[in-house]
């Protein structure tokens, strides 16, 4: 006794499938009766977490700002003032901080252009 | 003429909060899932129980659900995801009384072939009979790709493994039917002519 494929693939796409009792959709449906209603991904993330993200990058920068300034050496004169802040700025941005930087600023970057992307995408497909 | 709604149109109005378009899902895809659920569980009463489960987490996550495959892929997903996890309570929770259950399992699977012998020559049942000799997995492939209407992608999705694999798994899934098919076939025809 030989199967064909061909065969195989009737008797395969002809199998019948099975069905569950009558009350199968309202016992689902007394079940959920029980639980939160769902909230659509897109209302979840809205835009307090796009403005959060730029809060964060806003403080980072002024957090910098402040640092650099008060690990500053200042100079006072009389009755001759002088100000010098190019070792401040030498011993604070050192090339490793700066990538640090750098590197925190674009993964930033990415986030906030991905949630743009998307917002996009959201839109098109409605 | 009412046009018919589609998943996505369901699926809106449940978040915009009409629960009841959810029972239009559930009747959608109840077949399929319960279908599904009983090729792993081998019985109604545990498939009924994997396929309710089975709509009711994926009511609680339907706000989750991204939309970028169709929701049948996404509910397979669930349902593969949650029957693999009640069989694995399952197992645990029997295996203490594992031993005289399964021979009082064979007596009665004996009796019921010997006495159902019309109902078993039936090519469904042999078909039903081969299948539930593959693995898991396999069962899920072949009853994905031939009465799920899923490509080869969205099975790789669903199951979470590269498409090849489940190229290669189907393809010897069905050489392995189709070798049961003909074994079983065989004794049909034998004892067709015994009778």
């Amino acid at each position: 006794m030989e199967l064909k494929d061909e065969e195989l693939t009737r008797l395969l796409k002809g199998m019948e499938m099975e069905e569950p009792s009558m009350s199968f959709t309202r016992n689902v449906m007394e079940q959920i009766k029980l639980e939160k209603q769902p909230v659509a991904l897109k209302t979840r993330v809205d835009n307090r977490i796009i403005y959060g993200i730029a809060a964060i990058f806003g403080a980072f920068i002024a957090g910098v700002f402040i640092y650099a300034i008060a690990n500053s050496t200042v100079t006072y004169e009389l009755p001759k003032v002088k100000i010098d802040l190019t070792g401040a700025v030498d011993k604070t941005l050192t090339p490793g901080f700066l990538t640090a930087f750098l590197f925190i600023d674009v993964v930033i970057a990415l986030i906030y252009f991905d949630s743009i992307l998307r917002r996009k995408k959201g839109k098109s497909l409605q | 003429m009412q046009q018919q709604q589609t998943d996505q149109d369901l699926i809106a109005e449940v978040l915009m909060g009409n629960t009841s378009a959810y029972s239009e899902l559930v009747k959608r895809h109840q077949r399929f899932v319960f279908t599904l659920a009983i090729r792993f569980a081998k019985n109604r009463e545990d498939a009924e129980e994997i396929a309710q489960d089975c709509f009711v987490k994926a009511y609680k996550a339907l706000g989750t659900f991204k939309q970028t495959s169709k929701f049948s892929t996404w509910l397979y997903t669930i349902t593969y995801t949650t029957a693999m996890s009640f069989l694995r309570k399952k197992r645990i929770d029997t295996q203490s009384i594992h031993g005289n259950e399964n021979e009082l399992e064979l007596e009665g699977h004996k009796s019921d072939l010997s006495d159902n012998l019309a109902e078993r020559k039936s090519t469904n049942k042999y078909l039903d009979e081969a299948i539930s000799t593959l693995s898991n997995d396999d069962i899920a492939i072949v009853t994905l790709f031939y009465k799920g209407e899923q490509s080869l992608e969205e099975i790789a999705a669903a199951l979470n493994m590269p498409a090849n694999t489940v190229k290669v798994r189907l393809h010897r899934a069905r050489a392995r039917l189709k070798e049961r098919l003909e074994f079983l076939l065989k004794d049909e025809v034998k004892e067709l002519l015994w009778n």
